[in-house]
């Protein structure tokens, strides 16, 4: 089943990454506040302001169910603002939002399957509904085994205190109501819940609303009395036309007529158009669908105004306003009580709002210029459309708001927007990946091509001064190309960390641990594809801290003497060329035996067991199947964890290492290089071979004197350099080549360090230095473990060949 | 490994189709024309070090690393060295990923007719039975189908 309304597919992915990005906020919200154990008005505002931009754009989308749950949250959260209930039982108002936050995020992952059937939200949203209904009538819980629907009701009598559908008091008296009777299919049954659903489709879009019979949700004898008498409605339309409502009632499900009673005499007030500020509105280039954008800005603003009027006025119902919109901007005029510079901000920071200019501010007293009747019939074109609003701003008010405010302005406008429109446009865009990628795939080849024309075997011999000159600018550039792109890739790592946060929060509650997170350099950055292949090795890893790490009770700490409260370190930094992010934890440590003891009864030890180190039996733990706990929990144990967060950073080209004091805590060491693509290396030749390593391990390359090797007693070769003494690894040895110069002094020495190690290797010679775009080897090659025998990836350069990329840390360590 | 699917074999024998011909050491193999995707031929190795000796190395193709397997070598037969007629097929996978054979030379395309395909006997003793997916016989003589999947990836 398709999850979207017809037309929407273009929108799939602007709705993911906002609601994604919403959520996320949410959570983040909901952290810091349950931290603080306590709600300020700015957070329940902006929890409120989350959900309710989720509530409209799902329905946008036509995910009614998930606008269905952000209504009821936000429906909770009303309550919570107006009344300023007494919270005595705040963990389940968190572990209620959280839940929804969880759904709401799953939901949107079943989205990109589109065999999935919309998920039933209706369990959640009636605990919610409990929940808030607990809420307003003054904390007392309601009793155990009352029937969701007998909750509802006080909920439902919530929503119809909404304050945007208060304001129904027309300033100018007059009734602006309608009322219809609506009459349901024959025999569909149930027709007091069917009514309900009329209700609830119309109620976002009416100011005031009120129907018969009233108890329809928790009386089903209504039903019969729809049957017999029909049911009626009165209301008034909140921003669109009475029309518009109607045709919204006939369209719901079983609806069989819908006959109106009584129309709403088009009698609305009249308000000084100088009362109101008057603000045009311009979207973002390309957002589309302009109109319903317009909506959510309205739906923002509403609340928050007395007055409200906006041109054009029918853009829920009317697609092409989107294009009046592109062109003219969005006009809307409002007065508040709390400032215009708040309501301005709103607007500002509704979704793809560009940009805000204000054409007048509203004042209490009338401007000298009498034009305003005036320019009433002057605006013929416009007074077609406005639907007599809420705000009592009238129909015909609000276009003569706008047209002599504009009038003044007119000379100045088109400079002034111009300017606006400099200072306020966004100043970020967001870009699909794959063009990012493409970008540096394309930059890549631009690295090759630029050293396939200056290193041409045609100019060998030549002697091109104004060439070189040229070559050399053009090196420069494209090195200064190739940073501008990487940094375009570059984002915090703060991202995955923060999601981190609200793992330990699950696991401090359901494990019983009070731990704190602490981030430290956060603001690192490191490359897009790397953080998404963070994710999940950083999400096991905390895990298991959280789990294993961190002591089972605050006794067991208070006895080990450290702070009852664990404490988990996420760091990051970055050291030459690389990024390195540990995850630490204060906890009981392992114990190396331990873990040689369950390696051995596990049978993955290599060699004998006497003659592992500490640190190789600590990175037993990476290894596949294995895991010390005992039992399996909930979140970890099985010992797979640890074995895919290797294989997951060891995709990226990293590594990972751990490093453990009994009694004293864990760290894990993650080392990523900062990006992927480019490497500065040296060239070396090797019989025919030609490897390329990364300059940044090199430290010097010399040629050997005789009384510099040494041997030791297994007859391994050694190199003295100003009396260190370093491992000396020919390379045409460990690789089996054929044709390689073998005589020690002949060679070249390239003595190299990572991780704080060296050694030397010998190679024929050096062909020089050279930036080479990392290309993986072929799956084919994989499957052999070329990765597990020091080569990083391979390289093609400007004559065509390919050269092998070194990986020194895995030479070092395995030869 | 091999995502070859019995079904699709028998698509292959009861409605034929084209077969790309080549010899090794005088036998004459075949390969179904999907797998192909282009012949070229032999151009500079990279090798690869601590990779089965059946694997020559890398090369450059337009950009992109393909492996270059040793036909003869994969067989258990011993290697002559290249000539002029030595070419390498470039086969291409269902998944996108390339991979080029080393053959003595490639004769020709020919059309199998369903008739003349046969499955291979149940002999475990014949070394390259493992590669040979069907047999191919009419008046020009016996072809050996090979199992493409079998023949890059099995480890």
């Amino acid at each position: 089943m398709a999850h979207f309304e017809a037309g929407m597919e273009s929108m799939i992915d602007m709705y993911i990454f906002e609601t994604t990005s919403l959520l996320e906020q949410l959570d983040q919200i909901l952290m810091k506040t349950e931290n603080e154990n306590n709600f300020g008005e700015d957070e329940i505002n902006e929890i409120f302001r989350i959900m309710h931009t989720i509530k409209g754009s799902s329905a946008m989308m036509g995910l009614d169910n998930m606008s269905h749950l952000a209504h009821a949250i936000e429906d909770m959260f009303f309550i919570v603002r107006e009344d300023n209930p007494v919270i005595s039982d705040m963990r389940s108002l968190y572990e209620l939002v959280f839940n929804a936050s969880d759904t709401l995020k799953a939901e949107i992952d079943l989205l990109q399957d589109p065999d999935s059937d919309p998920t039933d939200f209706s369990d959640q949203m009636t605990k919610i509904k409990n929940y808030a209904a607990m809420l307003k009538s003054g904390g007392t819980a309601p009793a155990a085994d009352s029937s969701s629907q007998a909750a509802d009701a006080p909920s439902e009598a919530a929503i119809d205190f909404d304050p945007a559908e208060m304001i129904t008091v027309t300033t100018g008296g007059g009734d602006d109501s309608t009322t219809v009777k609506v009459t349901f299919e024959d025999d569909c049954k149930m027709e007091n819940l069917r009514a309900l659903l009329v209700v609830n489709n119309i109620r976002n879009e009416c100011s005031a609303l009120s129907f018969e019979p009233e108890d329809i949700e928790d009386n089903s004898d209504t039903a019969k009395i729809i049957v017999e008498k029909g049911f009626t409605i009165k209301f008034t339309p909140a921003h669109t036309t009475a029309e518009d409502i109607i045709s919204l009632i006939s369209s719901t499900m079983n609806v069989k007529n819908c006959e109106i009673i009584s129309m709403s005499g088009q009698q609305t007030a009249e308000v000084p158009a100088y009362t109101l500020t008057t603000v045009k509105v311009d979207f973002a280039e390309d957002c589309k669908m302009e109109n319903l954008r317009a909506l959510m800005v309205v739906n923002n603003i509403r609340e928050e105004v007395n007055q409200l009027a906006f041109f054009p006025a029918d853009i829920e119902a009317n697609q092409s306003t989107a294009e009046v919109i592109r062109d003219n901007g969005f006009i809307v005029h409002f007065k508040s009580d709390f400032g215009d510079d708040a309501i301005l901000r709103i607007i500002s920071e509704t979704m793809n709002v560009a940009s805000v200019t204000v054409l007048k501010t509203g004042s209490e007293t009338p401007p000298e210029a009498p034009a305003q009747e005036s320019a009433q019939p002057s605006a013929p074109a416009e007074t077609a459309a406005p639907a007599p609003e809420a705000a009592s701003a009238s129909a015909p008010a609000s276009p003569a708001a706008s047209k002599p405010a504009e009038k003044p302005a007119a000379e100045k406008k088109p400079a002034e927007s111009k300017a606006a429109g400099g200072a306020a446009k966004q100043s970020l865009i967001s870009v699909s990946l794959y063009k990012l990628d493409q970008l540096l795939d394309m930059v890549g080849e631009i690295v090759i091509t630029e050293a396939m024309v200056t290193s041409n075997p045609d100019l060998k011999g030549l002697r091109l001064d104004n060439f070189q000159k040229a070559a050399r600018q053009l090196r420069k550039l494209n090195s200064e190309l190739q940073d501008i792109v990487m940094s375009i890739r570059m984002v915090p790592i703060s991202g995955a960390f923060n999601k981190m946060t609200r793992i330990v929060r699950d696991m401090k509650v359901k494990l019983n641990k009070d731990v704190d997170l602490i981030f430290e350099g956060e603001e690192t950055e490191v490359d897009k594809s790397i953080i998404d292949n963070l994710n999940d090795p950083l999400m096991h890893m905390v895990r298991n801290s959280m789990d294993h790490g961190i002591e089972e009770t605050a006794e067991d700490r208070i006895a080990a003497g450290k702070n009852p409260k664990g404490r988990i370190t996420l760091s990051a930094y970055s050291s030459s060329g690389e990024v390195v992010i540990v995850i630490a934890d204060d906890g009981m440590g392992m114990d190396p035996e331990k873990l040689l003891d369950k390696a051995e009864r596990n049978g993955i030890l290599t060699k004998p067991r006497s003659e592992y180190t500490d640190k190789e039996a600590l990175n037993l733990i990476m290894l596949p199947g294995f895991s010390t706990n005992e039992t399996v929990t909930e979140f970890s144990g099985r010992g797979v964890g640890m074995d895919v967060v290797r294989q997951n950073i060891e995709k990226c080209g990293g590594t990972v290492s751990v490093d453990s004091k009994l009694g004293e805590g864990t760290s894990f060491i993650i080392k990523i290089p900062l990006s992927l693509s480019i490497v500065d290396g040296m060239e070396v030749s090797v019989g025919n071979s030609i490897f390329t390593i990364p300059i940044s391990v090199i430290k010097e390359s010399f040629k050997l004197k005789p009384n510099q090797v040494l041997r030791d007693t297994d007859g391994r070769e050694m190199v003295m350099i100003r009396g260190e003494c370093y491992p000396l690894i020919r390379l045409y040895e460990i690789y089996d080549l054929d044709s390689a110069q073998t005589d020690l002094y002949s060679g070249i020495i390239i003595l190299v360090e990572t991780d704080g190690k060296c050694a030397c290797l010998l190679a024929d010679e050096l062909i020089g230095e050279q930036q080479v775009v990392v290309k993986p080897f072929p799956p084919l090659l994989n499957n052999f473990n070329v990765k597990q025998n020091g080569m990083s990836g391979c390289s093609i350069l400007g004559d065509g060949s390919i050269t092998i990329i070194l990986d020194v840390s895995n030479i070092i360590s395995d030869f | 490994m091999s995502n070859y699917t019995k079904e699709e074999n028998k698509d292959f024998v009861s409605a034929g189709g084209e077969v790309l011909l080549f010899t090794i050491d005088n036998v004459v193999y075949g390969i179904e024309i999907k797998y192909i995707n282009e012949i070229i031929g032999i151009e500079q190795i990279t090798v690869v070090p601590r990779v089965p000796d059946y694997i020559k190395g890398i090369i450059n193709l337009r950009g992109k690393t393909v492996p270059i397997i040793s036909v003869r070598r994969r067989f258990g037969q011993e290697e002559i060295p290249y000539d002029e007629r030595t070419c390498i097929i470039v086969l291409e996978f269902e998944n996108g990923e390339q991979a080029g054979i080393i053959v003595d030379r490639v004769r020709e395309v020919t059309q199998a007719k369903p008739g003349e395909i046969c499955s291979t006997p149940v002999n475990k003793n014949v070394n390259t039975n493992h590669y040979i997916k069907n047999i191919i016989e009419n008046s020009e003589g016996i072809k050996l189908l090979l199992n493409c999947e079998k023949l890059v990836m099995e480890q």
